[in-house]
């Protein structure tokens, strides 16, 4: 491919020709003391000159002649790529077009040298391109290449006057070129068939090597070139202010850019100061610091007004996407200066509110500025920003001590005090091991139980036996006795009364 | 931790008179728990006492009366408990009585003290002593727990 050999034989010749050769004149088969190309081919295949000469004279442009001319392309690709590599290759085409140096055509002279050199790069190109049939890889590029190239030869001789059949490309050519992708005026030194496309390369690690390579232009795709410059920013180290890795003289249009503000410019340096810690990482793997790289970025782009000035509004819309991501952690002050406390050396020079500041104001201004290509995300963004904004602190609950002080006043009286006796439980345990010693001497008598119960041992009396006892019999004898007695002694004494008076 | 049934034993012999009993018992509970749980259970008893005697129609005349009663009956020294704080401790219990001004251990003390003549008024035998100990200690679990 003319792509991957950009200094092959056949380009060589065509770039000196291009540059040192006239214009070629153009070819006109079927006109008389003008050679055609199968007749220049005839003569360039011929051993002697002279014969070729007698040839060239005879021969009709037919298409016999175009098919003698295929068959020897093989032959010719040879033949043009050594001339290419000799130092003399300038010369060849005058040497073998010394039939044509007549006097009466010296005005035609230099015309008909470039039909010559123009006829010979064409069959090489052919040639080529044949060779590449074989091979079916990118034979539509290859193609395009050589329409290209025989296209150009033709404007810069004569347009009008170019016969149609071979040496006119396809039209659909014409409409498959790269060049229609950008504006060519504004993309300097742009060669787009060698510039991998987007959809060529495919990802994104190919277009950085291409970059890296040197063989990516700026200009070539505003999409790829712009997500290399980011992956670019986030592996570039400090130092590099705005517009370094996505230089704004690439830029069209760059003159309407304006300088990016202090505080911008301020964040980015702090960004680019937490990056140059750690290994550059893919786009595909985000990090804090991609993202405030991203962010750095943004605060840059912000400060175009006009959308349409900046070719990487996409690109700056995406990133866009990725601060608003990163939005609830940047409106959190802490977590800010909890990450800066880890390199105290930056924190001195360093005052956090006006970089939260900056970075808040950046996220608005990003949203304002992105315009409709990003509206929902830069919207969602501005949400969480706003909403992040809009904490209010929450008000102090009390706590510890104020909360065993606070009373409801709907609280049950026995409820308050249960409350307000338990508080000092511990003293209390004293106070009642004190009154359980001094119960007996505090209570006047013990309270009686209600059911008090005493036990009392009861006498039980026997029942008389029937019948006399022993003593009871004496007794009564006894009894007896004495009252036998006493009246024995009454009736003695009144029997000896009566005698005495 | 709630109320342990040590501690509700010993309350139930300081209730019914036996204070040999309640010392005895008093000493053998457990001081970590009975630290909280014991004062919970007396104070809890001490409200549901007061509760039964004035809550539905009680006054603060009952309340004065109960308490020249107590100090002329049951109280070996009248001056063991003072008047208006033992009426207070009792009208906060059913009132808007306030007694955060108190000392905690005197208040403590004078329920205590009140807690036995308010059973021994009840007349309570024993199913009834411990109906009342039982409800004393459920709403001490309600506190503690």
């Amino acid at each position: 491919m003319a792509v991957d050999r950009p200094d092959s034989g056949a380009e060589a010749v065509e770039r000196q020709q291009a540059v040192e050769a006239p214009p070629p004149p153009p070819d006109r088969p079927g006109d008389e003391d003008f050679p055609s190309r199968a007749e220049s081919r005839a003569a360039a295949a011929a051993p002697d000159t002279d014969q070729r000469q007698l040839d060239l004279v005879d021969d009709k442009p037919d298409a016999s002649a175009r098919d003698t001319a295929g068959e020897e392309r093989d032959t010719t690709l040879e033949e043009s790529t050594e001339s290419s590599t000799s130092p003399e290759h300038d010369e060849v085409p005058a040497h073998e077009n010394s039939a044509w140096d007549s006097p009466d055509e010296d005005d035609h002279e230099s015309a008909e040298k470039g039909t010559q050199q123009r006829s010979s790069l064409e069959k090489a190109l052919r040639a080529e391109a044949v060779d590449d049939e074989r091979a079916p890889v990118n034979t539509s590029a290859e193609t395009e290449a050589i329409d290209r190239r025989a296209s150009s030869y033709g404007d810069g001789a004569d347009a009008g006057e170019q016969p149609a059949p071979i040496d006119a490309p396809p039209e659909t050519s014409d409409e498959q070129r790269p060049d229609d992708v950008g504006p060519p005026s504004d993309l300097p030194g742009a060669e787009p068939e060698e510039v991998p496309s987007q959809s060529e390369s495919g990802t994104y690690a190919d277009a950085v090597v291409a970059a890296d390579t040197g063989q990516v232009n700026d200009t070539a795709d505003v999409e790829s070139t712009d997500r290399i410059s980011d992956v670019r920013q986030a592996a570039e180290p400090p130092g590099d202010l705005p517009g370094s890795s996505l230089d704004t003289a690439d830029r069209p249009g760059n003159d309407e850019l304006p300088v990016p503000d202090v505080s911008t410019i301020t964040v980015r340096t702090e960004v680019d100061d937490r990056t140059q810690d750690r290994e550059p990482r893919p786009r595909a793997e985000p990090t804090e610091g991609a993202h405030f790289v991203d962010e750095a970025t943004l605060d840059y782009t912000q400060d175009i007004d006009d959308p349409a000035e900046r070719p990487d509004t996409r690109v700056d819309g995406s990133g866009a996407a990725e601060v608003n991501d990163t939005g609830p952690a940047m409106a959190d002050g802490s977590e800010i200066s909890a990450q800066r406390s880890e390199r105290p050396d930056q924190n001195a020079a360093e005052s956090t509110p006006p970089r939260i500041a900056d970075v808040e104001d950046s996220t608005e201004n990003q949203r304002a500025g992105v315009g409709d290509t990003n509206h929902d995300q830069v919207a969602g963004g501005g949400r969480v920003a706003a909403e992040a904004g809009d904490f209010e602190e929450p008000p102090e609950l009390p706590a510890g001590k104020e909360l065993l002080e606070m009373e409801g006043d709907d609280e049950p009286r026995v409820d308050r005090l249960r409350r307000k006796t338990y508080e000092r439980l511990d003293d209390l345990f004293d106070v009642t091991a004190e009154v359980a010693e001094e119960a007996d001497g505090i209570f006047h008598r013990p309270p009686t139980d209600s059911h008090a119960v005493v036990k009392i041992d009861h006498t039980v009396m026997e029942a008389p036996h029937q019948g006399i006892h022993v003593g009871e019999a004496a007794t009564a004898l006894l009894a007896t006795g004495i009252v036998i007695a006493e009246i024995s002694r009454w009736s003695y004494g009144k029997m000896s009364g009566k005698e005495r008076t | 931790m709630p109320v342990t049934d040590d501690q509700v034993m010993a309350l139930r012999a300081y209730l019914a008179g036996d204070f040999d009993t309640h010392k005895r018992l008093f000493r053998q509970l457990d001081r970590t728990s009975a630290r909280v749980g014991y004062p919970a259970l007396v104070t809890a008893a001490f409200c549901e006492a007061v509760e039964r005697r004035f809550a539905e129609s009680g006054t603060a005349s009952d309340v004065i009366e109960f308490i020249g009663e107590v100090r002329s009956r049951h109280l070996k020294d009248p001056d063991e408990i003072e008047s208006r704080v033992a009426e207070r401790v009792i009208l906060s219990v059913f009132t808007d009585e306030e007694v955060g001004d108190l000392d905690a251990k005197v208040k403590y003390r004078t329920q205590l003290i009140l807690l036995l003549p308010l059973i021994d008024d009840e007349q309570l035998d024993d199913a009834g002593l411990d109906a009342f100990l039982g409800e004393a200690r459920k709403l001490a679990d309600q506190w503690i727990g």
